[in-house]
């Protein structure tokens, strides 16, 4: 599997307005490899760096330090390869002519991105319909739903056909059910053989649809993993709840290795939150050696995974 | 070329959809009227060209300054000057055929401020050399395209951009010969006035409506028409300089 974007120690830093503390650093030595055609997330809060590291891998932005390549291609130094082989969406309602409509959008994009005429016509229809918007293509963007408006998104940032596209934060103000539907479209970009970065700050989103996800606070790659590799650290941070626990037991519940807190809620069950591989089991093992049926486990979301990894930053948004 | 050409139409679609491109034609029916009033009061029928052509130029000018030099900043603020950071094409081919869009709709103040005069004073005018007219025009708003460009794009250098378009636009008319033939000011202010591509501009404009015989058409056409190349050169250099700038200082995005 080839790597179509990589990172080199990036780092990023901006002059502060009205600030004589020094520059504000939004990328931290970032290092990252994409492989073709994966969904890779980017995970973390508002202000961790996501937006910064996507304006940089599409040109937008030059890095301070370290290098950055997409299919090869230098983001500083070759700007034009990379810039014809990618394509750009953002979340919300910037980025659109809303004044015009959803197809004078498709064209004015497709013809800055080189797309001759005879093949932009059709290949807009075809968009058009992907995203559901054939029955709207000739009505004022200003008068589409947000839903609406973030498949026209993907639609003008597909219409330039490229191998790689970002999309930042593409959900965010969108329904739940606008939001599943754009999930599932970038799963069908994904299945064409398309590789796509995505940043969020929303755990189910990077659930659902990514191949492998980076978490980033700070400027900083915490971790970069398969969904399955997330899965191991969910199940480190398995839990598991007893009715009625018995003093005695919480009491050695607080003294065994791997358990981090024990805490019981007012409706007579008790928490048991490990927090290394195997504690779970052992807190089980213990539970049902003592004779306790009222017992129930279940693992953490990735919301929780993200709370653990971060220190508790992760959901101040 | 294609790009240039969507972006021209692109440009010309949303002018006519939003309101702000095109109320600056307002000024000419009333600075016609203004003009012409004076015209009529010191009782110089001989000027009556003159107070029709002024408002015209005005107008073009106006046009350059605020609504195409409105290009840049509003893609800015919509978040579209990223998306266009990062597209193939070059912004500096983008933004000069969008403000030319903008200044097609501006000769549209050629018939208004006829229609004004006509109607308001009864004022019919000869024009002796049509084609001579519509030459130093269309020139003229290639011209102010080209300033307008340059414009537009120091709206994302400077937050005192709408200062600068105060500012600029009375010293650059006056030194234009818009107000007054250039000829009518000081001496030392001349040589000044020559460098700007709206000095021959509206003196080819005067001539080819008021004067029966117009020498050197050809050599002044083409001082014109060097000057407002001139301003497109700078313009789409400026245009690339402050993309490059905007990517390292990170002022791209409005937040």
């Amino acid at each position: 599997m080839s790597i179509v974007v990589e990172t080199e120690r990036l780092r990023r830093e901006f002059k502060a307005r009205r600030s004589k503390s020094g520059p504000v650093v939004a990328l931290d030595g970032i290092d990252l490899r994409i492989e073709q055609g994966e969904i890779h997330g980017l995970l973390g809060p508002n202000g961790a760096g996501k937006t910064t590291l996507v304006k940089i891998l599409t040109t937008i932005l030059i890095p301070t330090a370290g290098r950055a390549s997409v299919l090869g291609f230098d983001v500083v130094d070759q700007v034009d390869e990379v810039r014809k082989r990618i394509g750009l969406v953002f979340g919300g309602d910037r980025g659109l002519y809303t004044r015009l409509t959803a197809r004078q959008n498709l064209d004015y994009w497709a013809a800055l991105y080189d797309v001759p005429s005879a093949v932009a016509g059709p290949r807009i229809d075809s968009l058009l319909e992907r995203v559901g918007l054939s029955e709207r293509a000739d009505d004022r963007v200003e008068e589409f739903s947000r839903g609406m408006k973030q498949r026209l998104h993907l639609a003008r940032g597909l219409v330039g056909s490229p191998e790689v596209l970002f999309l930042d934060e593409p959900t965010v103000g969108l329904d739940p059910m606008a939001s599943l539907r754009f999930r599932d479209l970038v799963g069908e970009i994904q299945a064409e053989g398309k590789t796509v970065f995505l940043t969020t700050h929303d755990m189910a989103e990077a659930e659902a649809v990514c191949d492998r996800v980076s978490l980033i606070d700070h400027g900083k790659i915490l971790a970069t993993e398969r969904p399955a590799v997330l899965g191991r650290w969910i199940n480190r941070f398995e839990w598991v709840e007893v009715r009625d626990l018995p003093a005695d037991l919480a009491e050695r519940f607080r003294a065994t290795a791997g358990v981090a807190s024990v805490d019981t809620r007012p409706d007579g069950w008790t928490r048991i939150q490990p927090d290394t591989d195997g504690a779970a089991h052992t807190v089980l093992e213990i539970v049902v050696g003592s004779g306790i049926t009222a017992v129930r486990t279940g693992s953490p979301s990735l919301e929780d995974v993200y709370i653990h990894v971060m220190g508790g930053r992760g959901m101040e948004l | 070329m294609r790009a240039a050409v969507a972006a021209y139409r692109m440009q010309m679609s949303l002018v006519f959809r939003t309101p702000n491109f095109w109320m600056v034609q307002f000024i000419t029916p009333a600075q016609t009227i203004l003009f012409l009033s004076v015209v009529d009061a010191f009782g110089r029928p001989d000027l009556v060209a003159h107070a029709i052509i002024a408002p015209t130029l005005i107008t073009i000018w106006y046009t350059a300054v605020w609504t195409g030099g409105s290009v840049v900043r509003n893609d800015r603020w919509n978040g579209n000057l990223e998306l266009h950071a990062a597209a193939p094409t070059s912004y500096g081919v983008v933004v000069p055929a969008r403000v030319a869009a903008v200044m097609s709709m501006a000769l549209t103040a050629v018939p208004l401020a006829l229609g004004t005069a006509a109607l308001t004073y009864g004022v019919d005018i000869d024009i002796q050399h049509p084609w001579l007219l519509l030459a130093a025009l269309v020139l003229v708003v290639i011209g102010t395209t080209g300033f307008g460009a340059i414009l537009t794009s120091m709206t994302v250098l400077s937050r005192a951009a709408n200062t600068i378009q105060s500012s600029a636009s009375y010293p650059f008319l006056l030194l234009g010969g818009v107000f007054v033939p250039l000829a009518l000011l000081p001496g030392w202010v001349r040589p000044i006035g020559r460098l700007i591509f709206l000095s021959w501009g509206s003196d080819l404009v005067r001539d080819g409506i008021t004067e029966p015989s117009v020498e050197g058409v050809p050599g002044r056409l083409a001082v014109l028409a060097a000057l407002s190349l001139v301003g497109f050169v700078v313009a789409h250099r400026l245009i690339r300089l402050v993309m490059r700038r905007v990517s390292v200082t990170g002022e791209i995005a409005v937040q």
